[in-house]
């Protein structure tokens, strides 16, 4: 635990000695502070607490800093202890149970992450770091920029994540400290299609290595509790479309289109509606509807009845199962201008949000946010 | 399977279409409503990232680009 919380503390050290180094420069700066309430059908509450803070050197160069805080918050079973309802709730479990009556109780954790990322010209770099209890993960990424034909910016990213795993003691559970690594790399092109008309194509691969289940889960395979089991690997892409519009009544409205699919076989498609409208000059509003649809992974079943599972895989995870979703919302955002005639206020910045979830699993959820962000 | 690679194929070659330069050019004086923020491609995707984790909690597709926790707690 100390040595996970000095390789969290570290990297924000470091971001502080070299932003005091470099304060006398700073041309502008922006902070910004967002709170977010996640609660779903399954009594899961998730508040987070993040900010940004971002200053430009020089006009060629920046400083980003992200940091995040938030607490997720599981129920207790509520079933009577014994009963095969009790039974089946603690095997289905997603979370640690180490006591007779630990899975009775409510179950909470804590997760801090911190993100850096500096851009030179139309280089950035970044670095990024996420620590729980049982979970700590770190990650390099770069991307470049450039552009062509005066209309088309071309830009590559690529990122490597490297995650450290310690299961908590769980009594049905049979996982050891595992690892994971990530490796990421994409292509997108902005383009300028006429003086209202935006448009954006790209492509994403990414290449997951190591432990993939939760190792807290346990499955019914031929009638027998056992461990969830997932591949080791997995190579994952996918390709997007987006292409904004402005619309001359102060409104711009976004389509967007996603493909995914991944040797795991599962395939999805995901749509996003979008409606952008100044209401007046410093309130703009925001309605969106996005749609998902996936196939189930190849080794998915509803039921195991064979004692190995599927090729030695078994899950109980329904997000490798078939399913569709949607999500609704809405997000108002208010900049105060100058009121009173108070100049300091000009950069101030408020926005609500509310997002609704739902799949056709029944499950559903809500998802509240608000936010402050300061220019300076 | 098949109708997959399909599919990926077409909109690979869509993606690589978005890039390939066209008779018209927009001029930096048209550019006024391009630069709304309200048509800012750029700050969808901060947004995006953020609300990822905890959608990514929740579908079999999303993320999956590394880091953003990863929690078990939260699956």
């Amino acid at each position: 635990m100390r040595v996970q919380l000095i390789r969290f503390l570290l990297p924000i050290l470091a971001l502080l000695v070299f932003a005091s180094r470099v304060h006398a420069e700073i041309e502008e700066q922006q902070a910004s502070y967002v709170f977010q309430m996640f609660t779903d059908s399954d009594a899961v509450h998730v508040m987070a607490n993040s900010g940004v803070y971002g200053a430009g050197f020089t006009p060629n160069t920046r400083l980003d800093v992200h940091w995040k805080h938030e607490v997720v918050v599981v129920p207790g079973i509520d079933a009577v202890p014994g009963t095969s309802e009790a039974v089946d709730a603690i095997t289905a479990a997603s979370r640690p149970i180490s006591g007779a009556n630990a899975g009775f109780q409510e179950f909470s954790k804590a997760r801090n992450e911190v993100e850096g990322s500096l851009r030179y010209k139309t280089f950035t770099g970044g670095y990024y770091v996420s620590s729980e209890e049982d979970y700590f993960a770190q990650q390099l990424s770069a991307n470049a920029t450039h552009t062509f034909f005066k209309d088309v910016a071309l830009s590559a990213g690529a990122s490597y994540g490297w995650d450290s795993i310690e299961p908590l003691a769980d009594d049905d559970g049979n996982t050891g400290n595992s690892k994971k690594t990530t490796t990421h790399m994409n292509v997108i092109a902005t383009r300028a299609f006429t003086p209202t008309t935006e448009v954006q194509g790209g492509l994403e691969l990414t290449d997951v290595e190591g432990l993939q289940h939760n190792p807290y889960r346990n499955v019914y395979v031929a009638g027998s509790r056992v461990p969830e089991r997932h591949p080791e690997s997995r190579l994952r892409r996918d390709a997007f479309f987006k292409v904004s519009q402005y619309l001359m009544n102060r409104s711009s409205a976004r389509l967007t289109y996603k493909f995914y699919n991944d040797d795991w076989g599962v395939t999805s498609h995901m749509v996003i509606a979008q409606l952008n409208q100044y209401v007046s000059d410093p309130i703009a509003v925001r309605y969106r509807y996005r749609y998902y649809t996936q196939g189930a992974a190849d080794f998915y079943r509803d039921e195991y009845t064979e004692a190995n599972g599927v090729g030695g895989y078994q899950t109980g995870d329904y997000r490798l199962s078939s399913f569709s979703a949607h999500l609704l919302g809405a997000r108002l955002s208010w900049g105060l201008g100058r009121p009173f005639g108070w100049r300091m206020l000009e950069g101030l910045q408020f926005s609500l949000e509310y997002e609704r979830y739902f799949n056709t699993h029944n499950f559903s959820a809500n998802m509240l946010e608000s936010g402050l962000s300061f220019t300076f | 399977m098949m109708r997959g690679r399909l599919l990926f194929a077409i909109l690979l070659a869509g993606s690589g279409a978005v890039s390939v330069p066209g008779c018209a050019h927009v001029r930096a004086y048209e550019r006024e409503y391009l630069q709304d923020p309200i048509m800012s491609l750029e700050a969808d995707a901060r947004e995006e990232k953020a609300n990822l984790h905890w959608i990514e909690a929740r579908e079999g597709s999303t993320g999956g680009a590394g880091a953003a926790g990863g929690g078990c707690a939260c699956n």
